[in-house]
């Protein structure tokens, strides 16, 4: 069904090729898991896929994808889009209009299809992704998880022949990701549709018996299922877990009666919260509980209400409004919107040049000596042309960089490949044990930080639903029912 | 058809029962007076413009002569003109984006005939508000922890700061459009120059009622300046 021959691309700008020679053949009704490396170009082999490599991107493009026959470079892209659909990385990126309906109905309008049979495709559509409620509602009132939903619902009703679901659950909470995987179940029982999933987390499409396909440095190598689950065990360490109260220093934030509104609305709200020096601690929760507030109102960004203290160096702070920005290392999800210089190495002293203006750090010496070795070969380099794993690294070695007491970590673990994880961990636990820092991590993945985290706090509606010491995190799982938390707990 | 009739009425009489017209819908459509914050603004602005004719409009009976301000019975009338006639293409327009979907407007006009790449260059830019507004918010905080400072001296210091902000805007808004860009033309954006719309806009009484009462209303108007 899906030929590509000898394809190859190299994007404008850049020495290496992303897509190196590829020669793959998909049949329909196949599962197909694309993985690898962050940042290994398994996006810009889906845009290929789908002719927009082709038609749109700058770059030296050789080869061919043929679809049915036909290849897709002689077709227009309107054309290419009858047999295959591309549901983006982010869901919220890819709507263009304003409720549900008109975007499940919006493919259909422009293709002339009769209003009657839109109106029954849009029901079959989210009738499949178990979404038939949210029809009538604003795209902007979504979850993460509807609009996930919404978004492979688009899909469906446009009844391509092939579609591919650029890591679809990469911004979604354990929860959410669990009903992705059930809509998958599915679609592929229907065998109607060819699926090319690119995903990180395999374990439980394994299930499925997909057909895996790794991309490591432009080349496709097919993957044996069993070949896959021996390259994940024995990538995770086991590690001594005490109770946090005994092993850790002495209090460093305290939280009383701790409060945050956002437009009117209290999106937090903790009664008494205590962390200690040298605590590294997991922070969990769907999406929407308030776990990137509660970063960012002890960052001091988000203004709060209740008492709020930070001890440090014996001295008691009481942090007001943006008060002691240094003490902290804040890093967000979105590498993106983190890189303010044009070069990796003045990225990586410009924080510590605002903090301490007199502060010097040698930016090779530093990479070299922390993980991210891999940064001292682009100290000359732009941050944006950066692959997103090293660009991750870079956000996290800005931060490092001038030492700070408190690191706030909100999801920096998204779209990052298992070893990518493990990786960055290391580095990060490395840090806390030198420096005795605390670090709080929100995260999806309490099967790998969970490793080296010594407590969990959990998030619920805007409040702490519990916080243990992490050998007793299972006990509250199974009591609270975060069934799936548990089951993300035990993945490897 | 309100606005409209604003500009073609001439007398101080005839606008303010335009305004009182004007009031009656927003009344009618549960339009919430009290707990909009524009309605001060509004109210001060015609406010001055009034005392502005009042104070400066020396033509007509001399009503109040002191030594500095002469207040004329045409003064007067043309402070109430004027002013109504600000109120009622303000408030109607209050009104309007109050009552309306923008939304539902730009289907409707589609169907009738706007080219819809026109009415979907405005639904991508409603789209996009609240998109740019949560990266406007991630940009400033990360500028925040990073160190950085909003202060306007030096201004060679602040100008990089604001330059720093718009440049990272400016590749997260390129980036936008591109996703947007695939998502539209992978769904056959643009195939032909019709397309079907699938979204029923259904007009009920109160609608014809509005369209009938709004007829009558510039008719009467065309009638009184025409004989």
């Amino acid at each position: 069904m899906i030929s590509v021959r000898n394809l190859s691309f190299r994007y404008e700008g850049r020495e290496h090729k992303t897509l190196d020679d590829i020669n793959l053949d998909i049949n329909l009704g196949e599962l197909i898991v694309l993985t690898g490396e962050s940042g290994c170009g398994k996006t810009t082999f889906a845009l290929a896929l789908t002719g927009f490599i082709s038609h749109l991107f700058a770059g030296e493009y050789s080869g061919t994808v043929s679809i049915n026959d036909e290849s897709i470079e002689k077709k227009l892209l309107t054309e290419i889009a009858e047999e295959i659909y591309l549901v983006q990385q982010n869901p919220q990126n890819q709507f263009v209009t304003l409720t549900v309906r008109d975007e499940i109905a919006f493919g259909l309008e422009n293709k002339e299809i009769d209003p009657q049979q839109i109106d029954i495709r849009i029901k079959e559509a989210l009738h499949a992704v178990y979404a038939e409620d949210l029809i009538s509602r604003n795209i902007d009132t979504l979850s993460g998880g509807e609009k996930q939903k919404v978004a492979i619902a688009t899909a469906i009703a446009l009844q391509p022949k092939v579609i591919i679901l650029d890591e679809p659950t990469s911004n979604l909470d354990i929860k959410s990701t669990k009903n992705v995987y059930r809509l998958f179940k599915k679609l592929i029982d229907k065998k109607e549709v060819t699926l090319i999933i690119i995903e990180h987390k395999l374990k439980e499409l394994m299930n499925y018996s997909p057909r895996i396909l790794k991309l490591n440095r432009g080349k496709v190598i097919p993957l044996k299922n069993n070949q896959y689950l021996s390259n994940m065990s024995g990538k995770t360490r086991k590690r001594a877990r005490k109770d946090y109260r005994c092993e850790f220093g002495q209090e460093v934030i305290q939280l009383e009666e701790f409060s945050i509104h956002r437009s009117g609305n209290e999106v937090l709200s903790i009664s008494s919260l205590e962390i200690r020096q040298g605590e590294l601690v997991s922070v969990l929760g769907d999406n929407g509980a308030g776990k990137s507030s509660f970063i960012l109102g002890l960052m001091g960004i988000l203004e709060s209400a209740g008492r709020k203290r930070v001890i440090l160096n014996n001295q008691i702070t009481d942090i007001k409004h943006q008060k002691h920005p240094e003490k902290f290392g804040l890093v967000f999800q979105n590498p993106d919107h983190q890189f303010f210089c044009d070069t990796v190495e003045d990225e990586i002293i410009f924080p510590l040049r605002n903090f301490f203006p007199s502060g010097t750090q040698d930016p090779e010496k530093f990479c070299n000596e922390s993980a991210f070795t891999d940064l001292s070969f682009e100290l000359k380099t732009h941050p944006i042309k950066l692959s997103f794993g090293q660009k991750k690294r870079l956000s996290i070695a800005a931060v490092l960089a001038y030492y700070p007491e408190i690191l706030l970590l909100d999801e920096i673990f998204i779209g990052q490949s298992n070893s990518d994880v493990i990786r960055i961990m290391s580095t990060i636990d490395e840090y806390r044990r030198k420096n005795n820092a605390v670090v709080l991590i929100v995260n999806h993945q309490p099967g790998i930080v969970h490793q080296y985290a010594n407590r969990a706090l959990f998030f619920e509606k805007g409040r702490i639903l519990f916080d243990r010491n992490i050998n007793k995190v299972e006990e509250s799982l199974i009591y609270f029912e975060k069934t799936e938390y548990l089951e993300e707990m035990h993945a490897k | 058809m309100i606005s409209l009739a604003a500009f073609l009425l001439h007398g101080y009489l005839e606008e303010t029962v335009l305004l009182l017209i004007v009031l009656l819908i927003g009344i009618i459509s549960r339009f919430p007076f009290l707990r909009t914050r524009a309605i001060k603004t509004l109210f001060f602005t015609v406010l001055f413009l009034a005392m502005i004719h009042i104070i400066f409009n020396k033509q007509g009976e001399v009503i109040v002569d002191l030594d500095l301000i002469t207040v004329t019975r045409f003064g007067i009338e043309k402070a109430v003109f004027i002013g109504a006639r600000f109120a009622v293409i303000v408030l109607i327009g209050f009104i309007f984006v109050f009552t309306t979907d923008t939304n539902v407007l730009l289907y409707s006009l589609m169907k009738l005939g706007l080219p819809y790449r026109f009415g979907f260059t405005v639904i991508t830019s409603m789209r996009l508000i609240p998109i740019f507004g949560n990266e406007i918010d991630q940009i400033y905080y990360a500028q925040l922890s990073k160190g950085v400072k909003y202060r306007i001296f030096p201004i060679k210091k602040f100008t990089g700061t604001i330059i720093q902000f718009l440049r990272l805007l400016m590749i997260s808004i390129v980036k936008q459009v591109d996703a947007m860009v695939i998502s539209m033309e992978g769904r056959s954006f643009g195939l032909s120059a019709r397309r079907s719309f699938s979204r029923e806009v259904v007009f009920s009484l109160t609608d014809y009622l509005s369209i009938f009462v709004g007829v009558i209303l510039l008719g009467a108007i065309a009638i009184e300046i025409v004989f």
